[in-house]
């Protein structure tokens, strides 16, 4: 099989056939780590490569499936981390300046629980400084740019675990999501990528953004892999504190369950205003397939979620600045100007706003699980439009700003998915979000699964990743 | 409704400094336009809110009961 078709297959696929010993884990770290030096350069995804280390661990992972079998169905599979979860012994930054020597003495939690399901650490992956932006413009590390046009940013602040997988470079990756810095770079780059529900993954060994906002979840090529890393990373962890005891579960379940009987909530207002008209044909689109497969659209609404973004930018800018404080009050100048001026924001706002963004954080809670009564699933764009070139100003107002129809699954918690659902007029991918119910990740992924089988978008590759 | 905001930059220094943050003139003029923008949107809660709203709970939503 040559270097290109492995780096390109399912991890799931990956999975199977390394367990059946068809396929090498050496081999694919191998290829993987030869497309990573003769395409990165292009792309910028990478901010460290484990070579020597990851075939270390691809030796110990074939040996121990020869002697014993597979610990499951990740073993031996490469997985790339953004770099803002702890690696013990190996260089954590968050794509900063202030934290460039920092090297963790622990795994984060999610990192322990990929060692035990014997996945492959193939490397580190550029980010937006601190997950503080959407763009991974990243002053201190370069660019990260989309592979499907690199004159275009690849989304944020997950910008390289999205780069990695669609130039086939990794299969399997991990990022953080405030404001959806999971689900923009799925979306910009035409992958999957799933923030599940606020307290579902530990946050242990994850640096901070905004304590009360963030999540971790996976970012694939495919549902089934999205939902194979889920039953890696998710459940109780006492060590976060806000963590849930909520049981995982196998979130592999129900994939290809289907979707007839399911109510589709379609939000019209906010989700679909605004939105560029390739993007709203191809979300229609894919609406028109899930009634096809058997799904029931009706009409949604949630009447606060144009406060979503206002609300959730007070809370993340508040707790980002107060995360941020010493280093702004003696090392200001080692953040790059975007990061920095969104920092000092956080300082001007009183008290009293931000429990009152708390508190809206609780109506638009409550709005959304009443219409996910009605529904199973919200479906909506992820972005309104497709990526802008590389160095465009990105607003943060409400009205403007590129993340505003994902922060509000970020402000209530929900779990949501993004996965590609088209191109646009320039062949940018276009993502289809699916909002769900409080710890119901089953039900997105189901539905997920659904229309990615009914339809060819994951299997679409940027020009020039051969 | 609250009036239209109107800060001054030396009020934005001052605020700064009494935080232990070094903010020049430049930086003050750049910044106050965004922090005008959010604190006019969020005064707009204080309508917004029905009174007995509660802040979000710290803790994760939880799962719905069996």
């Amino acid at each position: 099989m040559s270097g290109e078709a492995l780096a390109f297959l399912s991890a799931a696929e990956l999975g199977r056939r390394i367990a059946r010993g068809e396929v090498s884990p050496v081999e694919v770290v191998r290829a993987l780590l030869g497309r990573i030096e003769r395409l990165d350069p292009g792309f910028g995804s990478f901010l460290l490569v484990l070579g020597d280390r990851a075939l270390e661990e691809a030796r110990a992972a074939e040996a121990e499936i020869a002697a014993r079998g597979p610990r499951g169905p990740l073993h031996g599979v490469p997985v790339a981390l953004k770099d803002i979860f702890d690696t013990a012994g190996i260089r954590t930054t968050a794509g900063s300046k202030i934290l460039a020597d920092r090297v963790p003495a622990r795994d984060a939690r999610v990192v322990d629980r990929l060692r035990a399901a014997g996945t492959v650490l193939l490397g580190k992956l550029a980010m937006h400084e601190f997950a503080y932006g959407t763009t991974t413009t990243n002053p201190h590390r370069g660019a990260c740019r989309n592979p499907w046009d690199r004159a275009h940013v690849p989304g944020g602040s997950s910008g390289g675990s999205g780069a990695a997988l669609a130039a086939g470079l990794a299969h399997l990756s991990l990022g953080t999501d405030t404001g959806g810095s999971i689900r923009i770079p799925a979306s910009a780059c035409g992958v999957v990528g799933l923030k599940p529900t606020f307290g579902r993954v530990s946050r242990r060994g994850v640096i901070p953004l905004a304590w009360s906002l963030d999540h971790v979840g996976p970012l694939a090529r495919t549902v089934e892999d999205a939902a194979l890393l889920m039953n890696a990373i998710a459940g109780p962890d006492p060590g976060d504190p806000w963590c849930a005891d909520a049981p995982a579960g196998d979130f592999t379940r129900d994939l290809e369950r289907g979707v007839r009987g399911l109510t589709i909530g379609v939000p019209e207002r906010y989700f679909f205003e605004g939105v560029a008209r390739d993007i709203g044909d191809a979300v229609r689109a894919a609406i028109a397939v899930l009634g096809r497969e058997g799904a029931r659209p009706v009409a949604a609404d949630v009447p606060h979620v144009s406060e979503a973004h206002t609300a959730l930018h007070a809370i993340l800018a508040a707790e980002a600045s107060a995360y941020h404080a010493p280093w702004l009050r003696t090392r200001a100048e080692d953040y790059g100007e975007d990061v920095r001026r969104a920092l000092e924001l956080g300082f001007f706002i009183p008290a009293v706003e931000y429990v009152n963004a708390r508190r809206m954080q609780q109506v638009v809670r409550e709005e959304f699980v009443a219409a996910l009564r009605e529904a199973d699933v919200l479906v909506a764009p992820s972005l309104p439009v497709t990526p802008p070139a590389i160095g465009e100003p990105m607003s943060r107002e409400p009205e403007a700003a590129w993340n505003r129809l994902m922060t509000p699954a970020n402000l209530s918690g929900l779990p949501a998915i993004s996965l590609p659902c088209g191109l646009d007029g320039a062949g940018m991918p276009v993502g289809l979000q699916i909002i769900g119910r409080p710890f119901d990740e089953a039900t997105v992924l189901r539905v997920a699964r659904a229309f990615e089988r009914a339809t060819d978008w994951h299997e679409r590759r940027p020009p020039g990743t051969e | 409704m609250p009036d239209a905001l109107h800060l001054t930059e030396t009020f934005l220094i001052e605020l700064a400094r009494a935080r232990g943050l070094a903010l020049d003139p430049a930086r003050a003029a750049a910044l106050r336009p965004q922090i005008e923008s959010l604190l006019a949107r969020l005064a707009r809660f204080a309508d917004l809110l029905p009174a007995d709203t509660v802040p979000a709970p710290p803790a994760p939503v939880r799962p719905p009961a069996p």
